[in-house]
């Protein structure tokens, strides 16, 4: 019969699940799509879908991977197309934007400079230079670094093998630290000279990032 | 991949930072990090990138939390007359007799079988949310255009007397994973009260409520959480204004509205 106690029940549970988890999604819904509102469109969008089908998700295994798999999966059925519609209109504006970031100053400078040049960096260079990533990198590149998703945890939410995950990092993480190395020689936090000898360190497959750009 | 050690590849590295590994596999690593200068450099620099990238992450508008919740707890009222469709929910004397009623009167399409009060609930919900306008404007024609290059259909900025609501601007929405717009008013007769009105292309709906017939529209009349929603169609376009005034104010405002 119909209970209404039961579907308020389920509601709660859900949102007791769930809530916890929208700070993460809203940051990672906001680097997928480069925009608060599609990332709060998004992530609402993930939210409903999730609660019309919690009655699959099973009690006690992981919440927040489930809640990503189908932040992703919505993302790219739904809103690739629009997002990438809509950076070629408005990709101009978008550089004015306003997004809240949780800012933090760049911790203090250790002794070796070259060595913790990533300890000075501005968070909206690296905001920029994950937004700079094809889409294939930068999925496992916010789920790994942003959410710290495990490799196995990724393969499960992307349904992908785990080899392709460390790969698709690998390369990520190298052409995002290629492109943080750009923006902190532009602002100043890194000098050229410094930046030929670290940009050895950050070589690049280019034809393979070349390809993916060109699938994307 | 050479990163200069020979032992160690740097992927390996990487995975030992990410916390891939067992206790004994990085118990193995640090003992080779101890002696191998060029490893414990990459380690070093893999954990200063990524506490890097934990600083960029953003958090959710405080305000996000409760249209999220807002937007959950309308699903699940729709869900519950959803059941409705499904024929072990119902007793089965009552449906036989029942059914065949309502079939006559409409069949599937009768209001109880659809999820009539998700619009009227989402509307209210995002009305409430008071989210930042997209295009602010105060000149309908200027809106209309902004909205008409954004959506795939045509839409009227309804034009009210002077002493009307006043246009703030619009935002886009989306309602059923509809694209969806909103125009926001405030009432300088009511102390600046905000108006929404929702416009959804929305062929299927069965607007809610009570019927009334206002300056030749069919308008449909709801009340729900304190908020008075008239709905009509314009084209086959829904239109749906959401504001907390009583049920007079609202069709006189609906009279008034000139969709040019």
């Amino acid at each position: 019969m119909l209970d209404f106690k039961h579907t308020e029940r389920t509601r709660r549970e859900f949102e007791s699940l769930s809530l916890d988890h929208l700070d993460a999604l809203y940051s990672a819904g906001l680097r997928l799509t480069k925009n608060e509102r599609d990332a709060e469109d998004l992530v609402q969008d993930t939210f409903l879908r999730a609660f019309r089908f919690f009655d699959k998700f099973e009690r006690g295994t992981n919440m927040k991977a489930w809640l990503f798999k189908i932040l992703t999966n919505t993302f790219i059925n739904k809103y690739r197309r629009r997002v990438k519609e809509r950076t070629v209109v408005e990709g101009a504006a978008r550089e004015a934007g306003n997004e809240r970031f949780v800012t933090r100053e760049p911790t203090e400078s250790s002794a070796d400079p070259e060595q913790y040049f990533f300890d000075k960096l501005l968070s909206d260079d690296v905001i920029r230079s994950i937004d700079q990533l094809p889409i294939d990198f930068r999925l496992v590149v916010i789920l790994a670094d942003l959410q710290e998703f495990s490799y196995k945890e990724i393969a499960e939410i992307l349904d992908c093998p785990v080899g392709t995950v460390m790969s698709r990092l690998y390369r990520g993480r190298k052409l995002l630290q290629k492109n943080l190395l750009g923006y902190a020689v532009e602002s100043g936090v890194v000098h050229g000279k410094q930046a030929m000898e670290m940009s050895v360190e950050v070589e690049v497959e280019e034809a393979e990032v070349l390809e993916l750009k060109r699938r994307a | 991949m050479t990163h200069g050690c020979r032992k160690i590849e740097e992927t390996f590295l990487h995975a030992y930072v990410d916390g891939e590994f067992s206790p004994e596999e990085n118990a193995e690593v640090k003992a080779h990090l101890d002696e191998c200068a060029i490893c414990a450099q990459v380690v070093r620099l893999h954990r200063s990138y990524k506490a890097a990238m934990l600083r960029a992450n953003a958090a959710a508008p405080h305000v996000f939390y409760g249209g999220v919740r807002e937007r959950i707890a309308a699903e699940s009222h729709g869900r519950w007359a959803r059941a409705f469709q499904r024929p072990s929910a119902v007793a089965v004397a009552a449906a036989c007799v029942g059914a065949a009623a309502w079939f006559l009167a409409g069949g599937l399409s009768h209001p109880l079988f659809t999820a009539r009060h998700s619009l009227v609930d989402d509307g209210i919900a995002i009305h409430k949310l008071a989210l930042p306008l997209d295009f602010p404007a105060t000149d309908p024609r200027s809106a209309q255009q902004w909205l008409e290059s954004k959506l795939d259909y045509g839409v009227r900025v309804p034009r009210f007397a002077q002493q009307g609501p006043r246009l703030q601007g619009v935002r886009l929405s989306s309602v059923h994973e509809r694209r969806a717009a909103l125009v926001t008013y405030s009432l300088p007769q009511s102390d600046g009260r905000r108006v929404s009105l929702l416009i959804v292309d929305d062929p299927e709906q069965q607007l809610a409520g009570d019927a009334h017939r206002v300056a030749d529209r069919e308008v449909w009349l709801s009340r729900a959480k304190g908020f008075n929603v008239a709905s009509w169609r314009n084209n086959e376009i829904v239109y749906s204004l959401i504001t907390d005034l009583d049920e007079q104010d609202v069709l006189a405002l609906v009279q008034s509205a000139e969709m040019r």
